[in-house]
């Protein structure tokens, strides 16, 4: 059996486990104070909720590399993960973009009023 | 050339100077524009300076137009259009503050607008070889590829896409002050595109400029090296966003 079919380690699967409860307890604490957007909370605990599941059950991740044709499976765990991060960047950037615009309209209107207002408009 | 007296100048003549830490040349720049011509309107927009231009502006006689912050130079340029274009403007002249552009050449820049020719008239320093500085050579380079990709777009003659110093039309002022996102930055090849893509006419003036005498260079080393690719893609943004409009109105 190759070190790719042990699996994951005691040590390691309680590592990944404290880590999801603590993306986990992170979300829910900021979404209980409105610190953090709706879709992007549940987008956090739907990825604790992954981190969890993958230490209480590694071997179904394991199954899953095997039947995607991955023959080392944190092969698929990293990539899943780059993949993961790239949307989510995507996402924000795309966010941000629109803020930004918006943002800077309304400086601009902002400006445009104070002026206006020095005027005796 | 000062042909100011020639051209029938009228009270929607305005001028729009984005200033940023200009305190030291801003109240040249506005007193020799008056000085030829004051009936001008000078809408200086102070882009959140903190050595006191503003002040130095108003002194001057310009209206001032304060952004909470900096914001960037397209910003500020786009605010002092939409104050404009509220206040009835018909052309506009877009100067910079730090001394590179001559009033003296506003004459020369205003007349294609006022006698219907152009929409957009561009002030070039490269006609003419009227630049009264050394460009440096990356500057020229980057400016001559922008000005070949931007006339093979256009199907016109453009020699200096980077030229800040522009006249406009009430059809473009009207377009440039409604762009929602008007470029924050460096407002150049991509909006002389945009303005074309809108069937807006551009023109090029040769125009004399000088080095600017301002603190901060808007192209710097650090600015110049990032400047083409974000420029290759804004042109690229701008012709995508143009063909989804075209596909949406047809």
């Amino acid at each position: 059996m190759s070190p790719a079919h042990v699996g994951p380690t005691a040590s390691a699967r309680l590592l990944v486990f404290i880590a999801g409860l603590l993306v986990c307890g992170w979300t829910l604490h900021k979404l209980r104070r409105r610190g953090l957007l709706v879709p992007l909370g549940s987008l956090f605990l739907t990825a604790s909720g992954i981190l969890i599941c993958f230490s209480a059950f590694p071997r179904v991740f394991d199954r899953l590399a095997f039947a995607l044709g991955v023959d080392y499976p944190p092969v698929l765990y990293l990539a899943g993960l780059a993949v993961l991060l790239m949307l989510l960047t995507i996402q924000l950037a795309a966010r941000l973009s629109v803020l930004d615009v918006r943002c800077r309209r309304l400086t601009q209107e902002l400006a445009l009023r104070d002026a206006a207002r020095a005027d005796g408009e | 050339m000062d042909s100011g007296k020639r051209i029938p100048l009228t009270k929607s003549f305005h001028v729009v100077i984005p200033a940023y830490n200009e305190a030291a040349s801003v109240g040249r720049v506005i007193h020799s524009v008056l000085d030829r011509f004051p009936e001008a309107h000078i809408i200086v927009v102070d882009d959140g300076s903190t050595d006191g231009t503003a002040r130095a502006a108003q002194a001057a006689g310009a209206k001032v137009v304060r952004m909470p912050f900096n914001s960037g130079y397209g910003m500020a340029l786009q605010t002092g259009l939409r104050w404009a274009r509220q206040h009835g403007a018909r052309y506009v002249v877009m100067l910079d503050a730090d001394g590179q552009h001559d009033p003296k050449e506003l004459p020369a820049i205003l007349e294609p607008v006022l006698r219907g020719r152009a929409d957009v008239a561009v002030g070039s320093r490269y006609l003419s070889s009227r630049a009264r500085y050394r460009i440096p050579v990356a500057r020229r380079l980057g400016s001559w590829i922008f000005a070949k990709l931007l006339s093979i777009l256009t199907g016109g003659r453009i020699t200096d896409p980077t030229s800040g110093f522009q006249c406009l039309s009430a059809a473009a002022l009207e377009m440039f002050s409604q762009i929602e996102d008007f470029p924050p930055a460096t407002p150049d090849a991509d909006m002389l595109l945009y303005a074309h893509l809108e069937g807006l006419r551009i023109c090029e003036v040769p125009v004399t400029m000088y080095a600017d005498e301002g603190q901060d260079s808007m192209h710097s080393f650090a600015r110049s090296f990032f400047y083409a690719p974000k420029m290759v893609v804004a042109m690229a943004g701008v012709l995508l966003a143009w063909h989804r409009r075209e596909a949406v109105r047809s």
